[in-house]
């Protein structure tokens, strides 16, 4: 994470990575507090990696619900608390993975669609012809959007959930995923790229001189 | 072969950001994981008691139970070591006395302005969490450290907390008070303001925020905001204003106002700002200090106080809101 201004004025209790690994101690000491605050800390993640792996929110709940209890009964065998991130994507995706088993939908999701060259990285596409206000105010169109993204592959999934859904930066995805942070960025891009096919097959192009919106 | 430029990959952005924007893991999701995990076990290392009669206990056993107290208490060492506070306390304190950003000349500690002493803070002093702090008789400002500004109306009492979803708050702990914030984009959570039966979640940028005895209102000058009532909430673009009235049992009232008069009270605020810094140079030799808030005089806007709604005594400046530099002139409807 980037800090501004002085170190100390904005070091912070979210942003500070070596956080993770001192409330990780903590809760291997049986500290709920330091607990709690690791679960508040990596929900968003938590569920950004589970809805890589299953369809919809509300099974990305109960996957989530799971994983941290599973956290719970396992921290203490975690054995280097700095890579408590990856450890918990893991509990995560196997969990979800389970989940999926036992729901009997391997497969009805995730896979490559004929046709596609998701790894070609196109970018000669034109824009889909959707804006953030119309997402704003139709959970149908978000859904739909969503439902999008759950048809590419499961690692380009997750990288789309992460940096949208958790709104991880390329260091923070690195990280998570063992990854480099010029690996992330050339996967991203691919994965946005195939995104962005893919959408414009659902919704349509829009012309030139398309909308802005956001709110950044 | 071309890229896509910055404008379209910051609208494909914006647009997926948008479609994820309603997921379910935030605070309340926090809240059911923590409900649903086996109940809390005690953080202290067993006490030492003697064994229970009538049972036997070996030597190998006793130098286990010496070898365990001695890697307990090496690691309570290190934890007292890592611990930013109370280090003497017996549990380990995980609270952590995070600075968030910095204040601006003229805030208070709460404590400290009750007791009518003259403890101002210095400017640039660190703002932590959970502080409780009131802007003396005239308006100041808060940087937090992610960049977000916060005006703060004179005699407003704030404290600023962290959310579960790791986002920062501010909330008005005061009978009245009124912020202008404008908000960087957050790393963690959303940026939130609590005021009396409202709050006000941040989609967007710039807004403000006025808290009444009876009513508490939300008026967006730029971006979106989610604002909550007691039982709706509704998403507000720019020039949007909501106000919630403990007549309606704090209920969502939605109005439009323009964006430019929603806008308005910032200017004269800083006008108000950079006269009273005129002033308090002049007059160098006397520290600001001011009791409790005794707000009497009309709002610094000509738009409606809350308390048209409820408001019993507008929160305002002890001082005229035009300056010289003030330029911007009333707030007009267009």
């Amino acid at each position: 994470m980037t800090q501004r201004g002085s170190a100390d004025a904005s070091a912070s209790i979210t942003d500070d990575p070596s956080l993770d690994e001192t409330l990780v101690r903590r809760s291997q000491a049986g500290e709920r507090k330091a607990l709690e605050l690791l679960v508040a800390r990596h929900t968003r993640f938590a569920g950004a990696v589970a809805l890589s792996v299953v369809r919809d929110y509300h099974s990305a709940m109960d996957v989530v619900q799971e994983s941290f209890v599973k956290v719970y009964q396992r921290l203490e065998g975690l054995e280097d608390p700095k890579r408590f991130r990856p450890w918990l994507r893991n509990v995560v995706k196997t969990t979800a993975l389970d989940s999926l088993r036992r729901s009997k939908v391997v497969g009805r999701h995730g896979e490559q669609l004929p046709g596609e060259d998701d790894e070609g990285g196109s970018t000669t596409l034109p824009t889909p012809n959707l804006g953030p206000a119309e997402l704003s105010e139709q959970s149908e169109l978000r859904a739909q959007v969503r439902e999008v993204v759950t048809s590419l592959p499961e690692s380009q999934r997750e990288l789309i959930t992460l940096k949208y859904l958790e709104g991880a930066s390329y260091e923070e995805i690195a990280k998570a995923l063992d990854l480099t942070v010029s690996g992330v960025e050339s996967r991203l891009f691919r994965a946005r790229a195939a995104l962005r096919k893919r959408l414009v097959a659902r919704f349509g192009a829009r012309g030139a001189g398309s909308e802005g919106g956001s709110n950044d | 072969m071309t890229d896509p430029t910055n404008q379209e990959l910051a609208e494909f952005d914006a647009l997926m950001e948008a479609a994820f924007a309603d997921h379910p893991f935030g605070d309340a999701a926090v809240e059911q994981i923590l409900a649903g995990l086996p109940a809390a076990e005690t953080s202290e290392a067993p006490a030492a008691a003697g064994a229970p009669e009538g049972i036997v206990i070996s030597p190998r056993w006793l130098v286990g139970a010496a070898a365990l107290a001695a890697a307990l208490l090496l690691g309570g060492l290190l934890l007292d070591l890592i611990t930013p506070v109370a280090p003497s306390q017996n549990k380990v304190a995980v609270e952590v006395r995070e600075v968030v950003g910095k204040v601006g000349a003229g805030f208070m500690r709460l404590a400290d302005a009750r007791q009518e002493s003259n403890g101002v803070l210095p400017e640039g002093s660190d703002l932590h969490l959970e502080d409780t702090l009131v802007a003396v008789g005239h308006p100041a400002e808060l940087r937090l450290a992610d960049g977000t500004l916060v005006s703060v109306h004179a005699d407003t009492e704030l404290r600023l907390e962290r959310a579960v979803d790791g986002g920062l708050s501010v909330r008005l702990t005061g009978a009245e008070g009124r912020v202008f914030c404008e908000v960087a984009k957050q790393k963690r959570g959303a940026f939130r303001v609590h005021a009396q039966g409202l709050d006000v979640k941040v989609l967007g940028t710039r807004f403000v925020v006025d808290q009444g005895v009876r009513a508490s209102r939300v008026t967006v000058v730029e971006g979106r905001v989610e604002a909550r009532g007691s039982v709706d909430s509704i998403v507000l673009g720019a020039g949007d204003q909501v106000e919630a009235t403990l007549a309606t049992g704090w209920r969502l009232g939605k109005t439009q106002v323009t964006a430019r008069r929603a806008g308005l009270w910032v200017p004269v605020l800083r006008a108000e700002q950079e006269a009273l810094d005129r002033e308090t140079a002049s007059k160098s030799a006397q520290p600001a200090q001011r009791p409790r808030p005794q707000p009497t005089q009309q709002p610094p806007t000509n738009e409606a106080p809350v308390g048209s709604a409820g408001l019993d005594k507008p929160v305002s400046p002890p001082r005229p809101a035009k300056s010289p530099k003030d330029t911007t002139g009333p707030p007009k409807e267009d």
